[in-house]
């Protein structure tokens, strides 16, 4: 099933992790957990977008984060879902 | 009908617990101890159970070396005592945190006799994944299904009886704030604490392809496991990778076994996602087994909200309307105060200043009332239209849709072939431009990443986009709203565009994969909102009562040196030289200072025409409109709005790409993009008909 969802991400046929839970057949919940599962695992990392220090220069710097998580597929998940592709 | 575990009393040799226990913490004589732990997701109930059954008899502390809460209680039952221990609340057992570390290590090495699962029956799902790992440890289990009545009022049915076959595991439903179920959970207790060759649980299962790798590393794992580990646990957590396990595991083996556990690991590390997947493919089993109808809600407020508004049409259709009533909100409301503001602030202020100042010295008056007030004075005058500004974006932002317009964003630059690794990075930019510059360093190929780096700063910023909404409010009055909306589409589109030419030839169709997370939408908080205001607006106050006093007044001393007219300062010679450029946009030398002024901070440019244009006795949305004319003033927002970036953002660019020879292209690009965009927009005003 890990596998099933980072072939999701990887096709763009999931973008959230509701719309994951739903493909997979999982509770919204459980959804997160599959992808902490995944990012615990080294197979997805957190996109990070923190305020830089730089940010502290201009009077709008806080408003630099939009105010929701994203993750990416690692080159250790890449080569899984290569491998996987290879061997079928 | 679900069956109630809670609905029927059972004969037990259980009365009780709460209120029959002793006064002091310690374990009562004469009885048997039964080691109690309770675990479980955080809001569970847990805390609740363990209270109803210790009573006053209870301890509390810190688990040794750590500052997390314990706390052991004891509960006297009419032929044992148990003694209960509240483990820390965890969503799973994978050492990710103290609390984890806590829990696992505890029912490992302190062997409780049972282990009472307090699940939350409305989100059995992942309560579950919590049970799929406890099941790898060495202690039975019982699962206590907490709040089935608000399961129930839900909606969600749960056969208890096909769970606990389902499991293997006794269950019991309660309701622990309202005492039902505790005697059937203290009777389950008892009987599996006397019996516990009655505990078998049906475990996730491996698929058979992978088993041999476990029963290997079992095998070379051997003896040298040390007791309270087991090696079958040993072997699945070095198999996912936990730090923890394979630090000990290297302590624990002879190198040359390591080693072999090492290649062993390194050929078969994805065999984890099978395993993993497992839990999901175990639970989602039991899920369909045991819950017999799903909630009535199906469908949350957030799912039906997002229907729409993620939705690939309705959502950018959603996001127009949203960005457009937001300007007319900040226009509608904002303007007429910001005149009240501008009227007793700027001018009564000014005039009295000037009355009182002028028979001291006509130049001090002039710098004050000229120079200081008409720049930062007229600053502060547009604190309303902002702070309706970020009030909307606050609202944006508690409410979760903050996260929507960027899905939404993602969706139609996907819809036009843009969704690569550039995306994510420039589309923190519409927050602030430094962070889409640092956030670049997701891209991999230096080449993109260069690209990405230099075209951030086309991501209008809230500070230009502050300066937008204000200006236009003063030269467009009504027609603001369109003026606003078109200048801001016209930028993402030079952006989508740049953003195009440079996924398919630079990047070729590199494609960044990437999920997000879109928070629960919920009802604003208004002290969020008016903290989220005040942040900003204090930001905004603190510059203006500084670098823009500072940048105002030295403004002025150059446009009044050295023969006290501005035909003839320093400033007017240095802009004269800056008029054919000009020209093209149709800009007079002031609108040029102006324009070069915003590199220090995009609000200078409000400052300084206020220090340019000022008229004696009249008011910034007056002397302004009269003195520049639409065709130029849209000129003038556009080239602002691709200008080069603050000085904050350039440094960035020199950061990350490590150059000032790109640094300084990047500076000349955007220059001749900003004149162009404005000579552009001069001309399509006087085409409209705009008076030129």
């Amino acid at each position: 099933m890990l596998l099933q969802a980072l072939r999701l991400i990887e096709r763009g046929q999931a973008t959230t992790v509701e719309e994951l839970a739903a493909q997979l057949g999982l509770s919204p919940a459980l959804g997160k957990q599959l992808v902490a599962d995944l990012v615990r695992l080294g197979y997805l990392q957190p996109l990070a977008a923190p305020c830089p220090g730089q940010c502290t220069g201009c009077s709008q710097g806080g408003a630099c984060s939009l105010g929701f998580l994203s993750w990416a597929i690692t080159p250790k998940g890449q080569r899984a879902l290569n491998s996987q592709a290879e061997a079928h | 009908m679900p069956e109630r575990g809670n609905s029927r009393p059972q004969a037990s040799p259980v009365a009780g617990c709460h209120g029959e226990a002793a006064a002091v913490v310690r374990p009562p004589e004469g009885k048997r101890l039964i080691k109690v732990a309770l675990a479980g997701q955080p809001n569970v109930g847990k805390s609740t159970l363990f209270n109803m059954l210790t009573g006053l008899n209870q301890h509390v502390g810190n688990w040794p070396g750590k500052t997390v809460e314990q706390k052991l209680g004891y509960c006297s039952l009419q032929e044992a005592t148990l003694e209960l221990v509240d483990l820390p609340g965890t969503y799973s057992l994978t050492a990710n945190s103290e609390e984890e570390r806590i829990a696992r290590d505890y029912i490992i090495k302190e062997r409780p006799d049972l282990v009472v699962l307090v699940a939350d029956a409305t989100n059995l799902e992942r309560n579950l994944y919590l049970l799929a790992e406890l099941l790898l440890l060495p202690a039975p289990i019982i699962l206590a299904l907490n709040m089935m009545d608000v399961a129930a009022s839900e909606g969600l049915e749960i056969n208890l009886r096909a769970l606990e076959e389902a499991l293997g595991v006794p269950v019991v439903g309660m309701s622990a704030v309202r005492n039902v179920g505790v005697r059937e959970l203290l009777a389950k207790i008892y009987e599996l604490a006397c019996d516990p060759s009655t505990f078998r649980p049906v475990r996730p299962q491996m698929r058979p392809e992978h088993r041999h790798i476990l029963a290997q590393l079992e095998v070379l794992l051997g003896e040298h496991v040390p007791h309270p580990y087991e090696p079958h646990w040993v072997a699945l957590k070095l198999l996912e990778g936990d730090a923890e396990v394979t630090a000990l595991a290297q302590q624990w083996l002879p190198p040359e076994t390591w080693q072999q556990v090492h290649s062993l690991l390194l050929r078969h590390e994805d065999a984890i996602l099978d395993i993993a997947g497992g839990r999901y493919e175990w639970i989602e089993g039991i899920v369909n087994r045991v819950i017999s109808s799903r909630r009535r809600s199906e469908f949350s407020l957030t799912d039906r909200i997002d229907r729409y508004a993620t939705h690939p049409f309705w959502g950018v259709l959603l996001l127009l309307a949203a960005a457009t009533l937001s300007f007319l909100l900040v226009y509608s409301l904002g303007s007429p105060l910001q005149g009240l503001l501008e009227h007793y602030l700027v001018e009564r202020l000014g005039e009295w200043l000037f009355s009182a100042l002028a028979p001291i010295s006509p130049w001090l008056a002039g710098f004050v009332v000229d120079g200081v007030l008409a720049g930062a004075g007229t600053m502060v005058t547009f604190v309303p239209i902002l702070a309706i500004f970020f009030a909307v974006l606050g609202v944006f932002e508690d409410t979760g849709y903050m996260a929507r317009a960027a899905f939404v964003m993602d969706r139609f630059m996907h819809a036009i072939g843009l969704h690569g690794r550039s995306f994510l990075p420039l589309l923190l930019g519409f927050g602030c431009n430094v962070p889409a510059v640092v956030g670049t360093r997701i891209i991999d190929s230096q080449r993109a990443r260069l690209l990405s780096v230099l075209l951030a700063p086309l991501v209008p910023c809230t500070a230009r986009l502050g300066v937008l909404t204000t200006l236009s409010a003063a030269f467009f009055g009504r027609k603001a709203l369109v003026v606003s909306m078109s200048l801001i589409g016209a930028n993402v589109l030079s952006l989508a565009a740049l953003g195009l030419v440079l996924h398919r030839f630079i990047m070729r169709g590199e494609q960044l994969a990437f999920i997000m997370e879109l928070p629960l939408y919920h009802s604003p908080n208004v002290r969020t909102i008016a903290l989220f205001v005040w942040h900003h607006m204090r930001a905004f106050l603190v510059r203006a009562a500084t670098i823009i006093v500072a940048a105002s007044a030295g403004m002025w001393l150059l446009s009044t040196l050295p023969t006290g007219e501005i035909s003839g300062s320093y400033l007017a010679a240095f802009g004269r030289l800056l008029s054919p450029v000009g020209q093209i946009m149709g800009f007079d030398w002031r609108l040029m200072v102006a324009l070069l002024s915003s590199f220090v901070a995009k609000e200078n440019s409000l400052a300084t025409l206020s220090v340019l244009y000022a008229e004696p006795g009249q008011a910034v949305t007056q002397y302004l409109p009269q003195a520049i004319t639409q065709a130029t003033a849209l000129a003038f927002l556009a080239a602002q709005m691709l200008f080069i970036p603050c000085v904050a953002t350039v440094a960035a660019i020199r950061q990350e790409t490590r150059s000032w020879r790109w640094t300084l292209a990047d500076i000349g690009l955007l220059l001749i993009l900003a004149i162009l965009g404005g000579s552009a927009a001069y001309r399509v005003a006087l085409l409209l008909g705009l008076p030129g």
